[in-house]
């Protein structure tokens, strides 16, 4: 019930936007459409730029998650494994900059981006959200890897295998829920992201969904069957990735910062 | 010598470098050069700049328009804590049995922490939507007012329209961390609670608020540093209006930044909200250092 309740203004969306045209703007708003239609998703995709959005949301979530998983794991391993100076430092600054509020660097970044010429790349979208994802993601890893048994490893460098052997064989397979909840973490981070997808890209063929659907409110201003549907889709991969992986996304996230 | 140490430490270095190296590039470096513009009379669409001491900082105190920002920031953050911590902490406590299917309601309410702000925004404009809406809709049909209003453009009602978006979205975290401390709690307390006749009430108060109490620092000043930071919600449902109503120093920065160009005084008012929130991120590092010994 209380679920019901918190969720409605999603379940409203969600069931807006199978109404069709004529059943959106009523005079008593109902819940539960009398007809289900798919024609605001058919619209939706009739409009140009859609697809296009949602194409570079993708690649640039994708990007974000996979670059996330490499960086973050090998560091995660380093700190877990590796004995050297200044561990405690790192360890430090990593939950430093985990907390440290995006709006802050927002000008100095656009202004490092103009002069690298990276403003209205989808590069220096990656860039910055990697930055972004980086820190919590160690952070989560490392949980993750301190709960693999040192004897493993161990063994696995008495069998001679190298360092890269170690991570990909064994301690990646071994991880691998962890693994993909810090993959997911990363994708929804980057898929969503308004501020910086919102002064990095000026040119249309580089809009991110976030963007994407702004652009639409102003095209379309009253026009909610048509949002309500666009934000279902943009939702959607959320939603599916979520329910893939909730236990250890939720596991992962707790044990990020309250152990240590 | 210096080769061996190097190679004593290669891996170690070459397994960290990418992440410091980047974090060194897009946070730290930045940052530096943010709090150097805050020094500089530097305009956007001008290349020259000059250097002008501390005169964006003397600027500050007598611009009424940050102290109305400032304001509004810790208006916001007072009540959007305050909720996150009431509803996060109320459903920690619905959750926290073995129910059946219970696991599925945990993902569900989680659900708005990782939904996209365009997302949310939308989702509650047309909720609040004047003719069409949901919210005018029950609001006037039980005469709770008399005629349909915009939440989002009045401004007596536009704090009310804001919060709701923003306790719901930053509810689930708090959610979640109630919940891994409560299931940490040892069950044989409540149990010897019970035989000595202890109400409900009382074992709330005197067992689960105080083994809560180091969470409900750490989620207290994590929540309050997100809240106050927060830029996209409060943009795209208000962009600081009506008049100055909702302005704050995140958007105003992003104003005086992108609208007004002027980047000098931007990044002063930047370094300025840092230097707040430095203080509150030492506490953060103080608490958890004080959890540790435990």
């Amino acid at each position: 019930m209380v679920t019901f309740v918190l969720l409605l203004p999603l379940i409203i969306t969600v069931l807006t936007s199978f109404k069709p045209a004529g059943e959106v703007i009523t005079a008593v708003p109902t819940l539960i459409p009398h007809r289900f239609s798919l024609q605001n998703y058919i619209d939706l995709f009739t409009i140009q730029e859609f697809p296009r959005y949602l194409l570079n949301s993708s690649l640039v979530a994708s990007c974000t998650a996979v670059l996330t998983l490499i960086i973050a794991s090998l560091a995660a391993c380093a700190l877990v494994w590796m004995r050297f100076p200044g561990k405690k430092v790192i360890l430090c600054s990593i939950l430093f900059t985990y907390m440290f509020p995006h709006i802050l660097l927002l000008i100095p970044l656009f202004l490092m981006c103009h002069n690298f010429n990276l403003i209205d790349t989808k590069f220096s979208l990656v860039l910055v959200y990697l930055a972004f994802s980086l820190p919590f993601s160690t952070w989560m890893l490392q949980g993750f890897f301190e709960s693999i048994p040192r004897e493993l490893i161990e063994a696995s460098f008495m069998d001679g295998c190298s360092y890269r052997d170690t991570l990909l064989r064994i301690v990646i397979p071994v991880s691998l829920p962890g693994v993909g909840a810090v993959g997911i973490f990363s994708f929804v981070l980057a898929w969503g992201e308004y501020l910086f997808a919102g002064t990095l890209i000026n040119h249309e063929t580089n809009r991110t969904i976030a963007i994407g659907l702004q652009t639409l409110v102003g095209y379309y201003r009253t026009d909610y069957a048509l949002l309500t549907a666009a934000s279902t889709a943009m939702s959607l991969p959320i939603f599916v990735l979520l329910v893939a992986a909730q236990k250890y996304f939720i596991q992962g996230l707790t044990t990020g910062s309250i152990n240590e | 010598m210096k080769s061996a140490r190097f190679k004593q430490y290669q891996y170690p270095i070459l397994f960290l470098a990418p992440m410091v190296l980047l974090i060194l590039l897009v946070m730290i470096y930045p940052m530096g050069s943010s709090i150097a513009m805050s020094f500089t009379d530097k305009l956007f669409t001008y290349s020259k700049t000059h250097f002008i001491g501390l005169q964006n900082y003397l600027h500050f105190p007598h611009d009424k328009m940050f102290w109305l920002a400032l304001l509004h920031s810790i208006k916001l953050t007072a009540i959007g804590v305050a909720g996150v911590l009431v509803l996060g902490l109320g459903l920690a406590l619905l959750l926290n049995n073995n129910a059946r299917h219970i696991k599925f309601f945990r993902g569900l309410l989680f659900l708005p922490w990782v939904l996209p702000s365009m997302v949310v925004t939308l989702t509650f404009r047309w909720i609040y939507n004047d003719l069409y809406g949901y919210a005018n809709y029950i609001l006037t049909k039980y005469e709770i007012i008399q005629h349909p209003v915009n939440l989002l453009a009045e401004t007596q009602y536009v704090w009310v329209g804001i919060m709701i978006p923003i306790i719901w979205c930053f509810y689930p975290f708090a959610m979640v961390y109630f919940l891994a401390a409560l299931q940490s709690i040892d069950k044989n307390l409540y149990e010897v609670a019970q035989l000595d006749g202890a109400t409900k009430w009382q074992m709330f108060w005197s067992i689960t608020m105080p083994l809560l109490k180091p969470t409900l620092i750490v989620i207290t000043i994590l929540e309050t540093i997100w809240i106050f930071c927060n830029f996209d919600l409060v943009y795209l449902l208000t962009r600081g209006g009506p008049g100055d109503s909702t302005l704050t120093l995140s958007l105003y920065i992003y104003k005086t930044a992108f609208e007004a160009l002027d980047m000098g005084y931007a990044s002063a008012i930047s370094v300025i909200m840092f230097i707040m929130l430095l203080a509150f991120t030492i506490l953060y590092f103080l608490v958890i250092g004080r959890n540790k010994t435990y």
